[in-house]
């Protein structure tokens, strides 16, 4: 008997060192990171709406500096850049009407000063050119600003900093919820990958409640500070509130995805000051797909 | 409240066995210990009975082959005598005792040698097979009851997490499912510590109950053999 007590035991003792050692925690189901797919495969022939946004921005103050002379209203206009850019094609327009056929009546005479007058109409051609193309680019990014605010306010809806709500990036995104601004007004923004994979990043941790009253249709809010390493700084915060009872477990599942998501590893750290401090929108109605 | 939360959220709970069994209430760890020891205990039962099971059936083939192998009665009894650790040799030996004390001395076989000769054998089958069932019940106790404790921890384990639920005023995951994981968790080591007993259990049940209706049919041929002895002699 007593032979078969230790053999006994010792199986027990073995099958318990393999389950200490084998079940240690339950397993993390971890999924490599999923690389934002580059927007042209959604929508050809189309950057991130931010960059395009940028870029833009960057060559009309070039565009709007040089052609001082003939265009004057568009330096008063800088901040309102779609009217600027209107105007600014509407009057060199006006002024290629008017040119060719002031100079003719009153230097008819004297041949050699019509060179002078020829070049003032190529550069406002260019000028008109330079301007025509900003146009659909404007356009086609503030359609694109639209769409993307769409896809990606339903899970990430970033309100800009205390001082992000400069002049410059206003006009380019007006009703876009995910704006983001640097307090410095450069063009330091989150680039919509980085936005992407903090996206799917969250979304993998979050379990929305299911089956509640209504449970579909409740948006929670957190604000959330981040440390430079990408983990929180300070437990998230519910900013807004529902009077729903599935508003509660919403709230909870939101904070405990963000929990358990971090660190945020997917922000470069040149631009802690635009996403140290962001406030997130959980709607599951995109979660499900609705 | 808002401590209670981020506590259960910024450490969603240790879920390895250890931290399971590490958190669990006094109750359930209590359970958890009694249903190891008990498993354990079982495991030592079993182990014991199959071997002495498969030696008590070898040991008995071969006594069967040399009790029928033609040689006497009288030879086998001083060539087993000695080693007398077989059911069946002993209670051959026992009956061979008998029958020799009654008829030593005179040549005519004493009155009622037939019942006592029974007699005898009848107490060592029983002597026997005590030894063989012995401790046999405390696994049909096992497989009976080790499922009900781990129910109990169960319960306990699911009151606990009901008082969670109660204190944090949220009824998340994270807050009801460590007491759920360490109720199951209980209920685990009872059905882990049931089902073996509940199957050896059987098995050596079955098992006994064949090796008694050999000795039973064993001592019904040697009594017959005795009863035709007497018959020859008177």
């Amino acid at each position: 008997m007593r032979t078969s007590v230790i053999i006994s035991s010792l199986l027990h003792v073995g099958i318990l060192f393999w389950a200490f050692a084998g079940f240690t925690a339950t397993r993390e189901f971890k999924a490599n990171p999923v690389q934002s797919i580059p927007v042209e495969i959604l929508s050809p022939g189309e950057f991130t709406k931010l960059k395009a946004g940028d870029k833009k921005e960057k060559a009309e103050k070039t565009e709007v500096k040089k052609p001082e002379p003939p265009v004057k209203k568009v330096n008063k206009e800088k901040p309102k850049k779609k009217k600027a850019v209107k105007k600014a094609v509407n009057a060199p327009a006006k002024q290629e009407k008017k040119e060719p056929v002031v100079v003719p009546k009153k230097k008819k005479a004297v041949e050699k000063p019509k060179p002078k007058p020829k070049p003032k109409p190529k550069v406002a051609e260019k000028k008109i050119k330079k301007k025509v193309k900003p146009k659909p680019r404007a356009k086609k990014a503030t359609n694109k600003n639209n769409f993307d605010a769409d896809r990606i306010a339903a899970l990430l809806n970033k309100i800009p900093d205390a001082g992000g709500n400069d002049a410059q990036k206003a006009p380019i995104a007006p009703k876009r919820q995910v704006s983001r601004g640097d307090p410095r007004g450069r063009d330091k923004t989150i680039s919509v990958s980085e936005i992407d994979a903090f996206r799917t990043q969250i979304s993998q941790c979050w379990n929305p409640p299911i089956g509640g009253l209504g449970a579909d249709r409740i948006v929670v809010k957190v604000r959330i500070s981040l440390n430079k390493d990408g983990t929180l700084n300070r437990p998230p915060k519910v900013v807004n509130s529902m009077s729903s009872t599935s508003f509660l477990p919403a709230a909870d599942s939101a904070t405990r995805a963000i929990w358990q998501c971090q660190p945020y590893t997917m922000f470069t750290p040149e631009r802690y000051n635009v996403w140290r401090d962001m406030v997130l929108s959980f709607d599951p109605r995109e979660m499900y797909g609705g | 409240m808002l401590e209670v939360f981020t506590t259960n959220l910024s450490q969603p709970g240790d879920l390895s066995i250890m931290g399971l069994f590490l958190q669990a209430h006094f109750v359930v760890k209590a359970v958890i210990v009694g249903l190891l020891i008990s498993s354990v205990w079982c495991w030592a039962i079993i182990l014991e009975k199959l071997f002495v099971f498969r030696r008590t059936r070898r040991e008995t083939d071969r006594f069967e082959q040399q009790f029928w192998s033609g040689q006497s009665l009288d030879e086998l009894y001083n060539m087993i005598r000695e080693q007398q650790s077989n059911a069946m040799a002993s209670l051959f030996i026992a009956a061979m005792r008998e029958w020799k004390r009654s008829v030593e001395g005179n040549p005519r076989p004493m009155a009622g040698v037939q019942m006592r000769v029974e007699k005898v054998m009848d107490v060592s089958i029983a002597r026997e097979m005590d030894r063989l069932e012995r401790r046999l019940l405390f696994l049909a106790t096992v497989g009976s009851t080790a499922p009900f404790i781990g129910l109990f921890g169960t319960v306990w384990g699911i009151m606990t997490s009901f008082q969670a639920i109660a204190v944090s005023k949220n009824t998340n995951l994270s807050v009801v499912a460590p007491g759920i994981a360490e109720a199951l968790f209980a209920t685990a080591l009872g059905l882990l510590a049931a089902i073996p007993a509940v199957i050896f259990y059987n098995k050596f049940a079955n098992e006994s109950a064949r090796i008694g209706q050999r000795l039973e049919g064993f001592s019904d041929e040697f009594s017959a053999i005795l009863s035709r002895q007497i018959d020859v002699r008177s």
